[in-house]
């Protein structure tokens, strides 16, 4: 199964990517969504997400709380970011 | 005693008889408060008598650095000036980079201790050295650039300045410290100088730093370059887009206060987002003294109504202040609001959050068009440009908001006090507490009041990268507790918060320990030692001048209004529970007082 939903990039995955914002249509499981975006945008997507960049799932990060079988629901929005370390 | 890494003297200067005096710098005192922060909060907590005026002759004006500053260590350019603040009433400690903390080191000196009053205006000038006051009835009333640009030619390029703007001569409460566009910015630190009759300082210093153990010094540089240098942070995104690396990030999480903290959330992000200042605006990087980050960055403005005005930034908090706490979308009038702000000498935070306030005062009907002279609405760019304006030349409603929230609320009244952003006094900077509660628990415990550098769990809370939920109270006491310890070591040694996104304790313990020699400083459990005893004695300061345990909160908009839409929707902060874990993991009493057994393990 497939769901639409709006991807962004974040500071220099921006210009990375070549995009900041964007809608897509990937599977709805929440992993193999990120491996079709990171072979989309020639991103090591899987490998390096905690350590080179993290995500937003709807404003909120992906790693509190995500079940191996979290499910993406049509108009989520995931936000990729870099790793910052403060403000 | 022979020194490494610190000069070993303490420069004294009264300016009520022009007198000055040199101090040899205690070896317990290094050992027992490390420096910068720790070496100030020491001096202050002995020298100044408590319910001093902070704007009288007897408060003192600590310029410090810290042992590491001035030397090969990356970041290692900072420095704080440490005051009673006359806009909290309590502690403060101000911290920037740039190279006046260098200068002042290489004169021969690790602080610069500033008492008294002249009767006119003066200037310190430090020549290694040489001492003197000279006159400033010419600088009187000249802007930073001006005060700076006047300096320099008298004294040459390599004299480093750090001057007040007309704001500080005025002594606002927020007023600023300006050296060659770094800002010793939150708490009113140029007040303080303002009331010494002090304008600037001057300092040109021809010494060496001597090193323990240099090839081992070196070994540990080298190091430590490198790991700032690959870490995606300060060896990327930082340098690309200066601390607006942030900006959209903070945004999505819905952290991002909005006119006011009505909001969580801004919708003007098509002109306000760090790509368009990396692309647009940005036109060339800068770095301190020793930092290889250079997340400074030269702004100017190309087209538009505020065609020609730059600035050195805008930081990212400014970009807050001046853009969604004002409802603002126009990155040019952000760029000329700071070039104000650092011209006339005052905190650009606070500025844009006071601007925020009497929107929110105006739209609410408790300051009218009458009094301000205009209407003042959120989003009207142009009624944004007029109060800091106004702010900054001492004028019209500009008079009172130069005061700072607290203080302007108190005389507004009709209810404006609870749309008064600060905590202490102090004006909170860019982050809503409702989408991270530790956040919140950061303010309402910082030492110097509405402030993010003694604590920012942001990235932990949001990003989630240590799993800290940001909607839970769990873990989020024993985080703050123990970074507010670890950035007062970091305050202390004269390093800049951004390295330790790169370096671990380790590596700073072996670059201070072969710098130094000193054994007390030999590791990391040492040294945190000494930053709790650093955040407690500046938690004694601020009893001994009579803080109320209960200002240790936060707004009352924070604590009960949900926000509306984003990912805090329907939050607000659960501070009574985290304060109360904080307290008994910092072991102090309930009402926030160290208690006895705690201060005598950590020799108070």
């Amino acid at each position: 199964m497939t769901v639409k939903i709006q991807v962004k990039f974040f500071a220099q995955l921006a210009i990375q990517t070549g995009c900041r914002s964007c809608t897509l249509e990937v599977p709805n499981n929440f992993y193999q969504a990120i491996e079709v975006i990171g072979a989309r945008f020639n991103l090591p997507a899987k490998e390096k997400l905690g350590t080179y960049y993290s995500i937003l799932i709807n404003g909120k990060g992906y790693s509190y709380g995500l079940a191996d079988n979290y499910e993406l629901k049509d108009e989520d929005t995931l936000a990729f970011v870099p790793i910052l370390s403060g403000g | 005693m022979q020194w490494f890494g610190y000069a070993g003297k303490l420069l004294y200067v009264n300016l009520s008889n022009g007198n000055y005096e040199v101090k040899e710098l205690a070896p317990e005192q290094a050992k027992k408060y490390l420096g910068g922060k720790g070496l100030a909060a020491s001096i202050l907590y002995d020298r100044l008598q408590p319910g001093q005026d902070p704007l009288g002759p007897e408060n003192l004006l600590v310029f410090a650095t810290g042992p590491l500053t001035a030397t090969l260590a990356p970041t290692s350019s900072r420095m704080i000036v440490a005051t009673k603040s006359p806009l909290t009433g309590l502690w403060l400690d101000s911290n920037a980079g740039g190279f006046l903390g260098r200068e002042i080191k290489f004169a021969g000196y690790d602080a610069l201790i500033v008492e008294g009053k002249s009767l006119e205006p003066v200037y310190i000038l430090i020549e290694d050295d040489r001492v003197e006051l000279r006159p400033a009835n010419n600088l009187w009333g000249k802007d930073t650039f001006e005060t700076h640009q006047t300096l320099k030619e008298l004294h040459g390029p390599d004299y480093r300045v750090a001057a007040i703007g007309q704001a500080g001569e005025r002594m606002d409460k927020l007023a600023a410290i300006i050296s060659e566009a770094r800002a010793f910015g939150r708490g009113g630190a140029g007040a303080v100088m303002g009331s010494k009759n002090l304008k600037a300082i001057v300092v040109r210093g021809t010494r060496g730093i001597n090193i323990a153990d240099y090839q081992k010094f070196v070994d540990y540089v080298k190091e430590a370059f490198n790991e700032v240098a690959i870490h995606p942070d300060t060896g990327g995104g930082r340098n690309h887009y200066g601390t607006s690396v942030i900006y959209s990030f903070i945004n999505e999480a819905g952290v991002h206060p909005v006119e006011n903290f009505r909001k969580g959330k801004f919708t003007g992000t098509d002109t306000i987002n760090e790509e368009v200042l990396r692309s647009k605006y940005y036109k060339k990087d800068k770095a301190c003294s020793s930092c290889p980050i250079a997340c400074s960055k030269l702004a100017k403005v190309d087209e538009g109504k505020y065609q020609g005005k730059f600035t050195e930034g805008p930081e990212y908090e400014d970009v807050w202040s001046f853009g969604a706490q004002c409802g603002n979308t126009d990155l040019g009038a952000v760029i000329y609001a700071e070039y104000l702000c650092d011209a006339y000498g005052l905190d650009a935070t606070s500025v844009g959050n006071v601007v925020g306030f009497a929107m929110e005062c105006f739209e609410q009907g408790a300051l009218t068009e009458e009094e301000i002279g205009y209407p003042l609405r959120f989003g009207d760019t142009e009624a944004m440009i007029k109060t800091v304006e106004a702010i900054c030349q001492g004028q019209g409603i500009g008079k009172l908001l130069a005061q700072g929230v607290r203080y302007a609320s108190e005389q507004i009244g009709k209810g404006s006090e609870k749309w008064a952003m600060h905590v202490k006094g102090m004006e909170l900077p860019a982050y809503d507490p409702r989408g991270a509660f530790g956040m919140g628990l950061a303010y309402a415990t910082s030492d110097r009041g509405g402030c993010h550098l003694r604590s920012w769990p942001i990235a932990q809370e949001v990003l989630a990268a240590n799993r800290m939920d940001p909607f839970s109270v769990e873990f989020k006491a024993e985080f703050i507790k123990s970074e507010q310890d670890l950035i007062a070591v970091i305050d202390s040694l004269g390093l800049c918060l951004f390295a330790t996104f790169a370096l671990s304790l380790k590596q700073i313990v072996g670059m201070l320990s072969a710098l130094t020699g000193i054994q007390e400083f030999n590791s990391g459990e040492k040294l945190m030692v000494i930053g709790e005893r650093i955040y407690n004695l500046t938690r004694l300061f601020n009893l001994r001048e009579g803080m109320a345990p209960a200002s240790d909160t936060l707004p009352e908009r924070l604590l009960t209004e949900q926000l509306a839409e984003g990912p805090a929707a329907g939050q607000v902060v659960p501070l009574d529970i985290m304060l109360k874990e904080y307290y008994t993991i910092r072991h102090w009493d309930e009402a926030g007082r160290p208690l006895p057994a705690k201060l005598e393990e950590l020799g108070l």
